[in-house]
C-alpha cells in the first residue's frame, strides 16, 4: 500500500520541484494591461468560460457509457468461459453494424 | 531501510529522474526520424547530433516569463500542468522495467489502473482548456474530449484482448506468458494496429492532431499556458510518448523478454521500434476532419477491436 502512494506521491513532488524551479529562474515582466488578455489573434474578444453544448454530446455520451459497461464487464470477464465472451461481444458487433448502416449522422 | 531504497529507486534509477530523461531522448529520436524522412537534418547542433535539444527546450521555457490571463480560473490553471506531468509518470512506475514480471508496484489489474491514469490525463486536458477561458483553448478541449470518447473504447477493448486470452489482468503476467509462448503481434495482429492507432489518437499526434491543429486553432488548448507551465506540459507529453510506446511494447510484443540482454534494454529497443513506427505515420499522414475521427473510431475501430476479441476468446 505505502509502494501505491509513493508512486503518485514522489511523480507529484517531482512536478512541484520543476514548478517551483522555473517560478525562481523565469523573467519577471513589467505588468501591462494588453498583456493579461486572453489571446485572440488581434480581435477583441473577451475571455469567457465557454458553456459546452451538452446536447450535441448526448449522442456520444450514451454510446461511451454503453461501451465503457461493455469494457468493465470485459476486463472482469478475463477468467470465464471464453463461449461466454463470444455470446457476449456477438450482438455488441451486431448493434455496431446495424448503427453504421441505419444512422446516417452519429459522426455528429 | 528498505523504505529509503525504495524512495530512492523510485526518485533516481529506474523512477522519475531516468524516466524523464529516457523521454527526452525519445522526443529526439522522434524529431530525428521525423525530420530524416523529410529530407532535413533536425535537431543538430545542441550536444552531438542535438541529443541535448529536447531539455534545452525544456530549460528555456522555464526561464520564460509565466504570464495568466486576467480572467481564467487561476487555480485550475496552475495546478493542471502539474497533474498532467503527474499522470503519466505515476503510470511508468506500474511498467516492469528493471525485473522481467513486474514495476515498482504491481498488483493483479495494474493493466486497467494504467488505462485509468491514461484517461485521467485527457479528463485533465479538457479541464485545463476550459479555465484558461481562450477560445481557441475551449474549441480544443471540445475536440479532445470527443477525441477521447472515440478512442477510449477500441483502446480498451484491444488491451484487454490479450488478457482475456492469457486469464490475468497484469501487466507482468502478459508478459511472462510471451516470453513462455509466442509475442501477442503474431497471435492477435488486428488488436495490434487498432491499439497502435488509438494511443496515436490519444497522444494527440498527427494524423490525429486535431485538438491542438496549429493551422486552425494557434496552439489548441495550450494558447493561454506559457512559460514554466509550457514547460511542464511539454514535458508530460513526452513521458506520454514513452509510456505509451512502453505499454505498447509490454502488452503486444512481449516487454523485457528476451535473449542474453537484461530486460531493460530488452523494453527500449522494442518501444523505440514502436516509436520509429509513430514517427514514420506521422510523416506519412496529413490530418483528419474531426468528424472523419470520431465517425472512424466508432464505426471501424471499435467494431474490429470487438471482432478480435471474439476471435481469440473463441480459438
Amino acid at each position: 500500500m505505502i509502494d501505491m502512494i509513493l508512486s503518485i506521491a514522489i511523480p507529484l513532488l517531482f512536478a512541484l520541484a520543476i514548478y517551483w524551479i522555473g517560478g525562481r529562474i523565469s523573467a519577471k515582466g513589467s505588468a501591462n494591461p494588453g498583456k493579461v488578455k486572453p489571446y485572440a489573434c488581434g480581435e477583441d474578444l473577451p475571455g469567457v468560460k465557454s458553456n459546452l453544448d451538452i446536447t450535441r454530446f448526448y449522442v456520444y455520451l450514451v454510446y461511451f457509457m454503453i461501451f465503457d459497461i461493455l469494457g468493465v464487464i470485459l476486463s472482469l470477464a478475463f477468467t470465464a468461459n471464453p463461449i461466454y465472451i463470444a455470446l457476449f461481444i456477438a450482438p455488441t458487433i451486431a448493434a455496431l453494424l446495424f448503427i453504421a448502416i441505419r444512422v446516417e449522422d452519429v459522426g455528429g | 531501510m528498505d523504505l529509503i531504497s525504495t524512495i530512492l529507486e523510485m526518485t533516481i534509477f529506474p523512477g522519475v529522474l531516468f524516466v524523464t530523461m529516457l523521454s527526452l531522448i525519445y522526443e529526439w529520436l522522434d524529431r530525428k526520424i521525423y525530420a530524416r524522412l523529410q529530407h532535413r537534418y533536425g535537431p543538430l547542433y545542441t550536444g552531438p547530433s542535438g541529443i541535448l535539444q529536447p531539455l534545452a527546450d525544456i530549460v528555456k521555457l522555464l526561464s520564460k516569463e509565466d504570464i495568466e490571463p486576467e480572467v481564467a480560473d487561476k487555480w485550475i490553471l496552475r495546478l493542471t500542468p502539474i497533474v498532467l506531468l503527474t499522470l503519466p509518470l505515476a503510470a511508468s512506475m506500474y511498467i516492469p522495467m528493471l525485473k522481467l514480471d513486474r514495476g515498482f508496484v504491481s498488483f493483479e489489474g495494474d493493466l486497467v489502473f494504467i488505462l485509468l491514469l491514461l484517461t485521467l490525463y485527457g479528463v485533465c486536458i479538457v479541464l485545463a482548456a476550459w479555465a484558461s477561458t481562450n477560445r481557441f483553448g475551449s474549441i480544443g478541449g471540445i475536440r479532445t474530449a470527443i477525441q477521447l470518447f472515440s478512442f477510449e473504447i477500441p483502446l480498451v477493448i484491444s488491451l484487454l484482448a490479450p488478457s482475456i486470452d492469457v486469464g490475468t489482468l497484469s501487466i507482468g503476467g502478459l508478459i511472462l506468458w510471451q516470453s513462455r509462448n509466442l509475442p501477442f503481434i503474431l497471435l492477435q495482429p488486428i488488436g495490434f494496429i487498432v491499439a497502435f492507432l488509438c494511443f496515436i489518437g490519444e497522444l494527440e499526434r498527427i494524423p490525429f492532431d486535431i485538438p491542438h491543429a496549429e493551422t486552425e486553432l494557434v496552439a489548441g488548448w495550450m494558447t493561454e499556458f506559457s512559460g514554466r507551465k509550457l514547460a511542464l506540459i511539454r514535458l508530460s507529453m513526452d513521458v506520454e510518448l514513452l509510456i505509451a510506446s512502453m505499454l505498447l511494447a509490454c502488452v503486444y510484443l512481449g516487454g523485457g523478454a528476451g535473449p542474453i540482454l537484461p530486460p531493460i534494454v530488452w523494453l527500449i529497443l522494442k518501444s523505440i521500434m514502436i516509436l520509429a513506427l509513430m514517427s514514420n505515420v506521422r510523416a506519412l499522414l496529413a490530418r483528419f476532419r474531426i468528424d472523419q475521427v470520431a465517425r472512424g473510431a466508432w464505426m471501424i475501430l471499435t467494431p474490429l477491436a470487438l471482432i478480435q476479441t471474439l476471435l481469440s476468446a473463441t480459438f
